[in-house]
């Protein structure tokens, strides 16, 4: 059976869930061909941080624009996502460090921006009273916050649903085949004819776009979380330190979740991962240094994401140079829940193609083609060496 | 000191120590991990703590055959690592252990034994998790290892053999039940009679001590009901009152203290899945177990597992289980004649036969009934989580069938627990709300470490370099 549609959205993560919510309700008609289950992977095994704070230059502004979405995100959804503006600190502890963040927040300054600011030694110390007494301050960007990667999920999810999206799981793509000015795209259950398709499969997107017939960059992402049991108050914000990965918050129920980035094993293919405790051990040695309290609480459980990673660690959106009809959104590299809400409406207007995209969105350093001249460089190395 | 060995037990139960023995017994170097003070797992609990002498005269002790084990095993060079948690297993033969103090650190071993045995099987019902009800098995650890019995009659709940005999051990150490509610299916005598000759045959010892047992809870004139239905716990913050309706149909509201609760028990499968074994449903025990061959090796190559864990047997069937796994392990390593070898295995083998004869006729006399799987909407499922059943069946209708999908939707088996109580009946139910077979949806996976574990204690992993 061969079904025509508007648009397919391979990955039912949250990027794929955010395209396809943006789009319905412009009036596409639009599936998600999810292989296992919406949310399965870095959708539902992130620590669910919205940050604007250290953000590369290049994914700023897009960031910025995503953080104002965030706040009025429950109401476009229709549904509480847990979103909490609690700031997120990046703390500094000792002088240098110091000085490295107050050159870099100045030069932020110097650009116009004002979400970023320094606090000295006594007003990080009024923020987060119980923290270790030898840092020498932090940056801060008060308005970032945190919100419940799973209730996002069921959030976009229904919105999806009742716009109309078709949420197909267990649906995995067998084939893209371009049949002229549209793309077939094969599953076990059936075929669909559409003018476009989106690639949101996280790290298994490669291998998608392999299917249509081109070889894109990613390696593989598999940070590390830790979960503990509920504490007793631990106020403040999203925490993390200029020397190492560290990414510390209480959740709403009162767990501790502790990332940042270290990490484990993962095997893309069978969908595996597996914990590393050395690295996890060597890493506790940050948050217990900031608050050596903590040494004593127990951990719930210990898990591993598998998301793609980009060269440059930044996410790679918009449409393929070289194969028209499809596009990218992939590649987060560790930090794409902050960019979901916007993500969906940048590729949703690619696709609508009401305004010149590049004008609206600032995203032209985020389309693939960054690679390609890379790659040319490259070959063109290769063809004088050779 | 050096950390590697030949094999690594973990647990010492009866059939921990069993493999450890037969292993070590064939120039085998081996390490033992056990958290608690002294070895003997829960059956052989309290053996030789303070209440020793009080544990000696209680129904169901075997003490000649368990001090002569206990002794062996004292004075065997295995490596002993008591008050020691094992967490973790890598994929490179690693055990990751953390002591009392704390201090954790890597055992490695091509070869590793999972000997950490049984669980009680939760079976939900209203008011279960109310303070004063609790397990039978948690009452009887607690009446072995510090002699402690509730002040108040005891009411019991439930089938097994398990509640005949901590109802023996409670009249003999002075407490006093108030009655015993036994819940399953009314018997299928079918099924019984063709049990028993085989049953009676291998083990007439056993059943002679359970008609005993079941003579004496007679004479102490303890109430029984037969084919309880609609047991719920009642009170406001504490266990107040029970109510069940009898065979006749009959609804009684009797005052409580205690509850004590037991369905029978299921082989604990949280560390093997752990270290990425698979797992099979048991159609007549009603339960997961792991995939295993004649030996007792898992789907993971050099990963054994032995005892209750494997297969709920009992002591009797775990020495034997156990002693094979090494048996096994002490061939493949070449430290086993081979004479020796076949003579040892048949012998453990036609032992652990023996033992096992038993088992058909308890899963008879014991049988769930379809009810006690498929709890009312308000029942709580996942206490650490507070999710209830009906929370879980609206999960339930939404998405793919998956395990994990409904665990992400609802956080049951987020909790402390790592979903050791949760994780069946959350299938169960699964499969029920998608006419499927429990066997087909398997549980949800379980998340590392499989043992509680301190950040603290996590950190003094990365100190392990400097103390050696």
């Amino acid at each position: 059976m061969i079904r025509t549609i508007d648009t397919v959205i391979i990955g039912g993560g949250l990027h794929g869930l955010s395209c396809a919510l943006q789009l319905a309700r412009r009036g596409v008609s639009v599936a998600i061909l999810e292989r296992r289950w919406i949310g399965r992977h870095a959708s539902t095994a992130n620590a669910g941080g919205v940050r604007t704070l250290n953000r590369d230059l290049r994914e700023l502004d897009l960031t910025l624009t995503s953080l104002k979405m965030w706040r009025v995100l429950d109401e476009f959804l229709g549904e509480n996502c847990g979103f909490q503006q609690i700031g997120q600190i990046r703390i500094a502890e000792n002088p240098t460090e110091f000085a490295h963040e107050a050159r870099r927040i100045n030069n932020l300054q110097q650009a116009g921006y004002t979400h970023e600011e320094m606090l000295d030694k006594a007003s990080l110390y009024r923020l987060l009273p119980s923290l270790a007494p030898h840092c020498s301050g932090a940056s801060y960007a008060k308005g970032d916050g945190a919100a419940d990667p799973h209730l996002t999920v069921n959030a976009y999810r229904r919105a999806a649903e009742s716009a109309g999206v078709l949420l197909l799981e267990g649906h995995g793509v067998n084939a893209l085949a371009s049949e002229g000015l549209e793309w077939r795209v094969d599953t076990d259950y059936g075929s669909f004819l559409t003018a476009s398709v989106v690639i949101a499969a996280g790290a298994w997107s490669p291998a998608l776009a392999r299917l249509a017939g081109e070889i894109v960059p990613a390696s593989v992402k598999a940070s590390m979380m830790i979960v503990t049991e509920q504490v007793s108050e631990f106020p403040g914000p999203v925490i993390g330190c200029v020397g190492a990965a560290l990414s510390l918050k209480q959740t709403r129920t009162g767990s501790l979740l502790i990332g940042g980035g270290l990490q484990g094993q993962a095997n893309v293919e069978r969908e595996r991962t597996r914990v590393d405790f050395h690295a996890l051990a060597t890493g506790m040695s940050t948050p217990l240094r900031l608050f050596p309290q903590l040494a004593g609480v127990r951990i719930a459980r210990c898990w591993t994401g598998i998301e793609a990673r980009t060269p440059d660690d930044l996410p790679i959106i918009g449409p393929s140079s070289r194969l028209p009809g499809i596009l990218y959104c992939y590649g987060f590299s560790g930090h794409g829940f902050a960019l979901v809400p916007v993500v969906g409406a940048v590729i949703a207007d690619m696709i609508v193609g009401e305004t010149p995209t590049h004008e609206k969105w600032p995203v032209s350093a985020l389309s693939i083609e960054r690679f390609e001249h890379r790659k040319e460089d490259s070959d063109e190395r290769y063809r004088q060496h050779g | 000191m050096d950390k590697s060995f030949d094999l690594i037990v973990i647990g010492a139960g009866p059939a921990g120590i069993s493999a450890a023995l037969e292993a070590s017994n064939a120039g085998l170097h081996v390490a033992v991990v056990e958290e608690h003070f002294s070895p003997g797992g829960q059956i052989w609990r309290g053996a030789d703590g303070p209440t020793a002498r009080m544990w000696r005269r209680l129904p169901g002790v075997k003490a000649r055959e368990i001090s002569h084990f206990l002794t062996r095993f004292r004075h065997s060079d295995i490596l002993f690592f008591s008050q020691s948690r094992a967490w973790e297993i890598t994929s490179f033969g690693e055990v990751l252990v953390t002591d009392v103090d704390g201090n954790s650190f890597t055992l490695t071993s091509q070869k590793i034994i999972l000997a950490t045995g049984a669980q009680e099987r939760t079976v939900p019902f209203r008011g279960w998790t109310l303070p004063g009800v609790m397990t039978v098995g948690a009452g009887q650890i607690l009446l072995k290892s510090s002699g402690v019995v509730p002040r108040e009659p005891v009411w019991l709940a439930g089938q097994g053999p398990l509640i005949a005999l901590y109802a023996a051990q409670l009249l003999a150490a002075g407490a006093s039940i108030a009655g015993i509610l036994q819940t399953g299916a009314p018997v299928s005598w079918f099924r019984a009679l063709r049990a028993f000759p085989e049953a009676i045959w291998q083990c007439p010892g056993q059943i002679a001590k359970g008609l005993a047992r079941l003579a004496n809870i007679r004479i102490h004139r303890v109430k029984i009901f037969r084919d309880v239905e609609k047991i719920e716990a009642l009170g406001s913050g504490k266990l107040e009152a029970v109510s069940f309706t009898d065979r006749k149909g009959i609804v009684h509201h009797v005052d409580a203290t205690v509850l004590m609760v037991h369905e029978g028990l299921i082989p604990g499968v949280h560390p093997v899945l752990a270290a990425n074994g698979h797992l099979e449903w048991d159609e007549t025990e009603l339960c997961f177990r792991p995939i295993l061959d004649e030996w007792g090796e898992s789907t993971v190559p050099g990963l054994f597992v032995v005892g209750d864990a494997a297969r709920i047997g009992g002591a009797d069937a775990a020495l034997h289980s156990g002693a094979l796994a090494s048996l096994r392990i002490a061939m493949q390593a070449g430290h086993a004649e081979m004479k020796d070898f076949s003579r040892k295995t048949r012998f453990h083998r036609k032992k652990f036969r023996q033992a096992m004869a038993l088992r058909p006729l308890v899963t008879a006399l014991s049988h769930l009934r379809p009810e006690q799987l498929s709890p009312a909407d308000d029942v709580v499922i996942c206490r650490c989580e507070s999710i209830n059943a009906g929370t879980i069946r609206h999960a339930c209708l939404t998405g793919s069938g998956a395990p994990d999908q409904v665990k992400a939707f609802t956080r049951t088996g987020m909790g402390a627990c790592q979903g050791r109580q949760c994780a069946l009946p959350l299938s169960v139910l699964l499969a029920s709300a998608h006419h499927r077979n429990v066997a087909d949806l398997g549980l949800f996976r379980v998340r590392a470490p499989f043992k509680p574990l301190k950040l603290g204690e996590l950190a003094s992993l990365s100190d392990e370099g400097d103390i050696q």
